[in-house]
């Protein structure tokens, strides 16, 4: 398996209201590290403010970082919005901002959202409600992300909450994206078998982890030289939906 | 009780193929999990959600359903109104929350 490495796109930080607070860069990379995952991908429920920082440690890793987001649209729908940059990330960031309810967060009901560092120092808390829908459909949110030079992956599809097949029963037509994510609850190929639509997408699965241990709890094989490409993260991404086409566990 | 009966009887507005507003209603459906109603819809039953997405009208015309009712003053989005004429489901929209919109079908004997 030397030519495949893994890849684990979909782990949040302390940032998320959800994810422990242990979640801090340089922990998430060193654990990724052991675990030998080669590409990580950071985002947090409705933001990319904590991606800078993980990216900036990961100077010090063997591991690739794309920065990025967990987008809620309209329907409820998770889609992970992936870039090469902290940069790009804050750019859809500010757009996302604009299109949250203007609602608070509640530490005691959904936990603390904290701000870090590249040494894990805690700056600050973003006050407002992460976890909630934009008014974005998933088009507008694939669309924002690809004219971003992102990559777009719909989460855990197969999830009641918040995933795309039971939310929109099946993928919408019209809807580009790079590849869909599997939840670790799932393995690619009982998710084709459930939905037969599946069988020629682009799949993925990806930990979702909130907390260190879950880190690489699912990820997905990808090619050594894709995992190194120096493309942008929308061509790696398309890339990478290549690789996943038909690719099973 | 029929389409256009039942959308006069609780005001509510329609947004697309008003010329399949006759169909008998055979009962209602409430969810905003369309695969919920993919397999749980029955033909002739009013959808009423709070989605608004396209996808809507292939889940109705797959099912059958007489007509999709968006509750909570949601708009349907255009290409919403567009699938819906192309497929013949009358699309109508409510100020009332789904939740008020069912209770108004059950009382003029939607059952």
């Amino acid at each position: 398996m030397a030519d495949r490495v893994p890849a684990d796109l979909h782990v949040h930080t302390a940032l998320s209201p959800c994810g422990s607070e242990g979640m801090r860069p340089a922990e998430i990379l060193l654990t990724a590290e052991q675990r030998g995952i080669r590409v990580l991908g950071i985002v947090d429920h409705s933001t990319a403010q904590n991606g800078w920082a993980v990216a900036e440690a990961a100077h010090a890793f063997e591991l690739r970082v794309f920065v990025g987001l967990e987008i809620e649209s309209a329907e409820g729908v998770h889609l992970l919005a992936l870039f090469d940059d902290a940069r790009a990330g804050m750019d859809m960031d500010a757009v996302v901002a604009a299109h949250l309810p203007s609602l608070r967060n509640r530490p005691d009901l959904f936990g603390e959202q904290l701000l870090l560092d590249e040494w894990g120092e805690v700056v600050g808390t973003d006050e407002r409600l992460l976890a909630a829908a934009t008014d974005l459909s998933v088009e507008e949110i694939a669309g924002m992300t690809a004219a971003r030079g992102g990559m777009s992956i719909p989460a855990h599809i197969d999830r009641t909450v918040n995933g795309l097949l039971p939310l929109l029963g099946f993928v919408p037509p019209a809807l580009q994206v790079e590849a869909f994510e599997v939840s670790r609850h799932m393995t690619r190929s009982e998710a084709r078998a459930r939905w037969p639509e599946l069988a020629e997408r682009p799949l993925v699965t990806g930990s979702d982890a909130h907390y260190l241990d879950d880190i690489g709890a699912a990820y997905t094989w990808i090619s050594a030289e894709l995992a190194e490409a120096p493309t942008g993260a929308r061509e790696w991404g398309q890339r990478l939906a290549r690789e996943m086409t038909r690719s099973g566990d | 009780m029929t389409v256009a009966q039942a959308a006069e009887r609780l005001g509510l507005s329609v947004h697309a193929a008003d010329g399949a507003i006759d169909s008998a209603i055979t009962g209602a459906v409430v969810s905003d999990l369309l695969s919920y109603v993919m397999a749980n819809g029955k033909r002739g039953n009013m959808w009423v959600t709070i989605q608004t997405h396209s996808n809507l009208v292939a889940v109705a015309a797959l099912g059958g359903l007489s007509a999709i009712v968006i509750a909570g003053g949601f708009e349907p989005a255009d290409d919403t109104v567009a699938r819906a004429e192309e497929e013949g489901i009358p699309l109508l929209a409510s100020a009332d929350a789904a939740y008020t919109v069912a209770g108004k079908l059950w009382e003029i004997g939607v059952r």
